[in-house]
């Protein structure tokens, strides 16, 4: 039996060296979707520009508007008199956030009791910038306002910030081990549903099942080689990801290995169960793509934090074996955790592992 | 020219033909649009943040009554101890934690003020980057009120001071 597995495996291998336009297209994705969304970076709001609407330039209003130039999140550059039209003036300009005092600020100042305004547009195209603007703001100018009126404001709770796992929060550390679980599951399951429609395709499958080889023999042999490439390809990621953005696994190495295994396992009996239902090459790939290469890139966590997602969503994202691969290798690389910390994922990936694998045997024996 | 009508009919004829590819070249649009319009955003939200109350005083009851109010969050509820928030967030269930020291209170009336300590999951820098942008302004916020309660006892109102109005645009 071994022998024959070996016989199978060594023609899909001769089948893969003579393509080596897609060998090289196995093995330069990884690297090109990682410089991809490796430098996909995540900003850091420092100096964000603002203009400031003071139509009459008290020393007050202006005081204050130093008070914002001073901090590190918040840079004037601009002061105008009166802005007319102040969508009009996000559209034309760069800046993200509008300061408007009115005419009459220095003397509402005084007055005390009634108040002064001070209205603050933000550009919310952004969410997640407009949010933090939106709640630095009013303490801010609140705090440059008690100054001018020379009540100085205490230092009352500081915040010690720590942040854990990815301590300079370079998001290609994020990116990178992300990129494992769609590069993986690309070579495994599209490779393998091709691989396999091919021979139907040219009709050399049925010479192989009238051949003394058993279907199981056929499938082991056919699948053994991509399990190869697929590992080739997530230690090339590591490697280049080391290289080039300094990601370094936490934790096991052996335990990163064993769950890539298992998830590698997992994609090859998606791409054996599509295998079964397609009845070309052109079929595959149109049920490959939409069916599992689509939602794990969008709907597993790799861009889009699941947090966010409705529940309808969420509950799509739960039957996709991605979403709980991304936990275990980024809990492996970034948070050096080991499978007790990971039980629950790695017992969810394991029985789809398992059902799918038995599904697709079972389907497979079926259709012969 | 004619020719060239007649071929490109005739494309038009087999594409028509082929229901499968008519579905896949109309069915993803659709479905794309959907999502990316209604419900994929890399907005963060929904974070999971719980407390850790080490001073048990109306003080630090009321920085996190404030956090946990917010909208922006996903209530995990009050910790026994650090460690415990330290081994939640190691588990995934909990992406910040805020932990209020035992002297909290006796520190808000020194000069130094107190401090009060947020543990944050930073393995997603964007989503880490709002969550502590925004605790903190919370928690700076309620300082905020609070000084301004002070003041008031003395007879100025801070809320006359100076309202700002925020209004975001897109």
């Amino acid at each position: 039996m071994m022998r024959r597995i070996r016989a199978i495996a060594s023609k899909e291998l001769r089948h893969i060296m003579r393509d080596w336009q897609t060998l090289m297209v196995i093995l330069g994705l990884p690297v090109l979707m990682m410089f991809l969304y490796g430098y996909a970076l995540t900003m850091d709001l420092v100096e964000v520009p603002v203009v400031i609407e003071d139509p009459a330039l008290s020393q007050e209003s202006q005081a204050i508007a130093m008070a914002i130039d001073a901090t590190t999140l918040f840079r004037v550059t601009g002061r105008v008199a009166t802005i007319a039209d102040p969508g009009e003036f996000f559209r034309k300009n760069r800046t993200k956030a509008l300061f408007r005092f009115p005419p009459s600020f220095a003397q509402d100042l005084r007055r005390g009791a009634s108040g002064a305004h001070v209205q603050v547009l933000i550009d919310g195209s952004d969410p997640n910038t407009g949010t933090i603007l939106r709640s630095a703001v009013e303490p801010l100018v609140l705090k440059a306002a008690l100054g001018l009126l020379g009540i100085r404001q205490p230092t009352i709770v500081t915040v010690d910030q720590r942040v854990l796992y990815n301590q300079e929060q370079k998001s290609a550390l994020y990116f990178v081990p992300g990129l494992m679980a769609v590069i993986l599951l690309m070579v495994s399951a599209m490779l393998t549903s091709l691989a396999i429609t091919r021979e139907k395709e040219l009709g050399t499958m049925e010479q192989l099942l009238v051949s003394p080889l058993r279907p199981r023999e056929i499938i082991l042999g056919k699948i053994l080689p991509y399990i190869a490439l697929a590992a080739i390809d997530g230690a090339l990621i590591l490697i280049v990801g080391h290289l080039s953005f300094g990601v370094r696994v936490a934790g096991s190495l052996t335990f990163l290995a064993a769950a890539s295994f298992v998830y590698i396992l997992t994609a090859l009996a998606m791409g054996l169960l599509i295998s079964t239902v397609a009845r070309n090459q052109q079929q595959a790939m149109m049920i490959v793509l939409p069916a599992t290469i689509m939602p794990t890139i969008i709907l597993s966590g790799f861009i889009f934090p699941l947090e966010s997602l409705g529940w309808f969503l969420r509950c799509v994202s739960g039957i996709i074996p991605a979403t709980y691969f991304l936990q275990i290798i980024r809990g492996i690389i970034l948070k050096g955790a080991g499978p007790i910390l990971l039980a629950t994922p790695l017992l969810i990936l394991a029985g789809m592992s398992l059902a799918l694998i038995a599904v697709s045997i079972k389907k497979f024996r079926v259709r012969l | 020219m004619n020719l060239l009508r007649l071929m490109i009919w005739k494309e038009f004829a087999h594409i028509r033909a082929d229901r499968v590819s008519v579905v896949l070249m109309t069915g993803p649009v659709f479905v794309m649009t959907f999502l990316l319009g209604y419900a994929l955003t890399t907005e963060v939200k929904n974070i999971t943040v719980a407390a850790v109350d080490e001073s048990r005083t109306p003080e630090s009851l009321s920085l996190i009554e404030t956090v946990r109010s917010n909208p922006l969050f996903r209530w995990k509820g009050v910790l026994p101890s650090a460690a415990e928030a330290r081994h939640r967030i190691d588990a995934g269930s909990v992406k910040a934690a805020l932990v209020v020291p035992p002297d909290f209170s006796q520190d808000l009336a020194r000069s130094e003020g107190a401090r009060v300590q947020l543990l944050v999951d930073g393995q997603d820098a964007n989503s880490a980057n709002v969550s502590r942008g925004y605790i903190n302004a919370i928690v700076q916020r309620w300082a905020m009120q609070r000084f301004g309660r002070d003041l008031e006892k003395r007879g100025v109102r801070l809320a006359s001071l100076v309202p700002v109005t925020v209004s975001p645009v897109i």
